[in-house]
């Protein structure tokens, strides 16, 4: 009897004690068949055949009801462990191929197995990492609980491989014993540097661009000023002048003049685009009307402004670039005594259109490409003096803004410029 | 991840290219009027003729300046070339070059010239020669002693040469020495010595261009050491 509680017992706790009610209940059985047979003894000695007749009968029937538990016990056990059989294989599998590193611990921190992936990244057999404490492969000696960290793997080669680590703490038979999962980012970390070293390079270059235009028209400029303060000096210096020199001076101080222009709008034009301007909510109208009233430009020319301009949240200091520059060459190089100019808009699902119409002069069709270029003006520069880089920069800005410019225009006829602009 | 990095570095080829593009500009298109400067210069030059005096002397300051103008402008032609690949690649022996350079500077007889073991090997000729050129002439020009002293010498590591150009003339104040290498920047007053101040942007936009990178060692009155690295094999992405 007694040593049926014990085997019972042994056989019952493979469960991880969850069957420990089921002993007890077993145990409760055998200490009743105990007392039953000491009842049987007892009434055998009293001459109580009757009644101890009833008692064997009651202990057989418990006995039947034991062998029942027993065997039932038993067979829901076996049952758990082929369970339990099939979900480690389960788990063997996933474990000997996932593509992530597993390392599982003792309390110690020593290894005590690895999967087929860790092997794989160190380099080298299982054998040589199991029994190594953990510091031997990873940058760190202890673990923290649960969260996610990055660290580095460290290979045999004494290559680091950056890794995303989770740490799991488990406790079998009473055992701690850590699992740690670690995923190898090196894919994501080269990216991050790459990323971190193109922003830094692209900062980089528009620094330097910055700076070497400035650079460069601040020191040609100099010189610049300096012909032109001479000029001034040496035409004072010979008070009487003659028609002839005066002349090829005051040229060659229009010559400075224009090249310092020159040297201006370049430096204009490099800047585009770079500067980070604010947005703010421009209506268009007030805009056309303020640069309008800029321009200064007497009735000669009749102004026609759509009333239906939109209100945009925009850059208002580029759009406001666009128009003054499309408008005072329509000013600029009207060519008749009474002209008209029309600032118009349609509006698209993301963009809007908007055209500056003029009745002037028009460009001949071969140069309505050229005209964008930097530094073409298409009269000699002496009629209206112009560095031509005006329209160059309207384009780039534009563009900048993921618009598109375009001429239609016919000699004789007028010019139309289109040219569309983000509504955000 | 990928786009954004591809992103970055198609605005950074932009950027290359603008920077390119905006010294080509000015080295191109602002030459027309310069050269109409130059003309009227000439034209105003006859007219003076035979005026003396303060006339003179403003006239002369005058042509010094439009030359000043012309040589920056030539100046930053040249740095614009420098990325343009010129399938210039040659078996160089760099200790003749060197003798060439000399030849070329006049006043580098007036001082010892001492020049170490100097390798031969293959490379772009002219960038090579336009870095030694750059270095040494600076290293001439700039002397200010009685017995000024240069040596340049070459030293061969596993996957570079590198050359150091070192003199005994007046040194870089440690202040000044970040902007040696900025264009058109002179220690002194360019009135002091007529240079445009690109000879080192271009050695140091060379040297980026193939991969070498530069460094001044220099003390005030001490003399200035310029070491820099050439890579043996170009790998040159354009």
């Amino acid at each position: 009897m007694v040593l049926s509680i014990f085997q019972t017992r042994q056989l019952l706790s493979l469960q991880e004690g969850k069957m420990f009610k089921s002993w007890k209940i077993l145990s409760y059985f055998i200490v009743s068949f105990l007392l039953g047979y000491i009842g049987a003894l007892v009434l055998v000695f009293l001459d109580k055949m009757d009644i101890m007749a009833f008692i064997t009968g009651m202990v057989f029937l418990g006995g039947a009801m034991f062998v029942f538990l027993v065997i039932r016990a038993s067979v829901k056990s076996s049952m758990k462990l082929i369970e339990t059989a099939s979900a480690k294989n389960y788990l063997n599998d996933i474990f000997q191929n996932m593509g992530n590193i597993l390392i599982v611990l003792d309390e110690h921190n020593i290894i005590k197995t690895v999967n087929p992936t860790t092997c794989e990244k160190l380099g080298c057999d299982p054998e040589k990492i199991i029994g190594n404490h953990v510091s031997k492969i990873f940058n760190l000696n202890g673990f923290g609980k649960g969260s996610l960290f990055e660290t580095e793997f460290m290979t045999k080669t004494g290559k680091k491989i950056p890794v995303l680590v989770s740490v799991n703490h488990l406790k079998d038979f009473n055992k701690n014993f850590i699992v740690i999962v670690a995923q190898d980012i090196s894919i994501q970390k080269e990216n991050e540097r790459k990323l971190k070293e193109s922003l830094i390079a692209v900062e980089k270059a528009n620094k330097e661009l910055d700076q070497f235009a400035y650079i460069v028209s601040h020191d040609l400029k100099a010189p610049l000023r300096a012909i032109n303060n001479l000029s001034e000096w040496i035409i004072e210096d010979l008070g009487e002048v003659p028609e002839e020199v005066e002349n090829h001076i005051l040229l060659m101080r229009g010559r400075v003049n224009r090249m310092e222009n020159l040297i201006n709008g370049i430096l204009e034009y490099s800047r585009v685009g770079r500067q980070k301007i604010e947005k703010s909510t421009v209506s268009v109208r007030d805009l056309v009307k303020d640069v309008i009233d800029n321009l200064a430009v007497t009735d000669r020319i009749a102004f026609h402004v759509e009333q239906g301009l939109p209100v945009l949240e925009t850059e208002q200091i580029t759009l406001q670039q666009v128009f003054s520059n499309l408008i005072s060459n329509a000013v600029k190089y009207h060519d008749k005594p009474k002209g008209n100019v029309e600032i118009r808009c349609f509006e698209n699902d993301n963009m809007v259109e908007f055209m500056v119409k003029d009745d002037g002069p028009g460009i001949p069709e071969e140069y309505h490409e050229k005209i964008f270029g930097i530094f073409q003006t298409i009269e000699a520069r002496d009629t209206v003096e112009s560095t031509g880089i005006g329209l160059s920069i309207v384009k780039k800005i534009i563009e900048e803004k993921g618009g598109k410019i375009w001429i239609e225009s016919k000699e004789g006829k007028g010019t139309t410029f289109h040219f569309t602009w983000p509504k955000k | 991840m990928t786009e954004e990095i591809n992103r970055l570095k198609e605005e950074l080829k932009r950027k290359t290219e603008e920077l390119e593009s905006f010294v080509y500009i000015v080295s191109h298109d602002v030459k027309a009027p310069l050269r109409a400067i130059n003309n009227l210069v000439e034209w105003i030059d006859e007219d003076l003729n035979g005026t003396t005096g303060d006339v003179r002397e403003n006239f002369d300051l005058l042509k010094n300046r439009v030359k000043r103008i012309e040589n920056m402008m030539n100046a930053l032609t040249e740095l614009s070339r420098v990325r343009r690949m010129e399938l210039d690649m040659a078996e160089v022996n760099t200790g003749a070059m060197i003798a060439e350079i000399l030849e070329m500077i006049p006043d580098s007889k007036k001082m010892k010239v001492e020049t170490g073991k100097m390798p031969v090997f293959r490379t772009m000729h002219r960038k090579l020669y336009k870095v030694l050129y750059a270095l040494i002439e600076n290293a001439v020009i700039f002397h200010d002693k009685e017995d000024g002293h240069i040596r340049i010498s070459c030293k061969e590591k596993e996957d570079c040469y590198v050359f150091s150009v070192k003199d005994n003339g007046p040194g870089i104040p440690e202040d000044l020495q970040g902007k040696v290498f900025t264009v058109f920047y002179t220690v002194n007053s360019k009135d002091i010595r007529e240079t445009t101040g690109v000879g080192l942007t271009l050695a140091k936009k060379i040297l980026d261009f193939v991969g070498g990178n530069i460094q001044l060692i220099s003390k005030q009155g001490e003399g200035s050491e310029f070491i820099f690295t050439w890579p043996k094999e170009l790998n040159v992405t354009n």
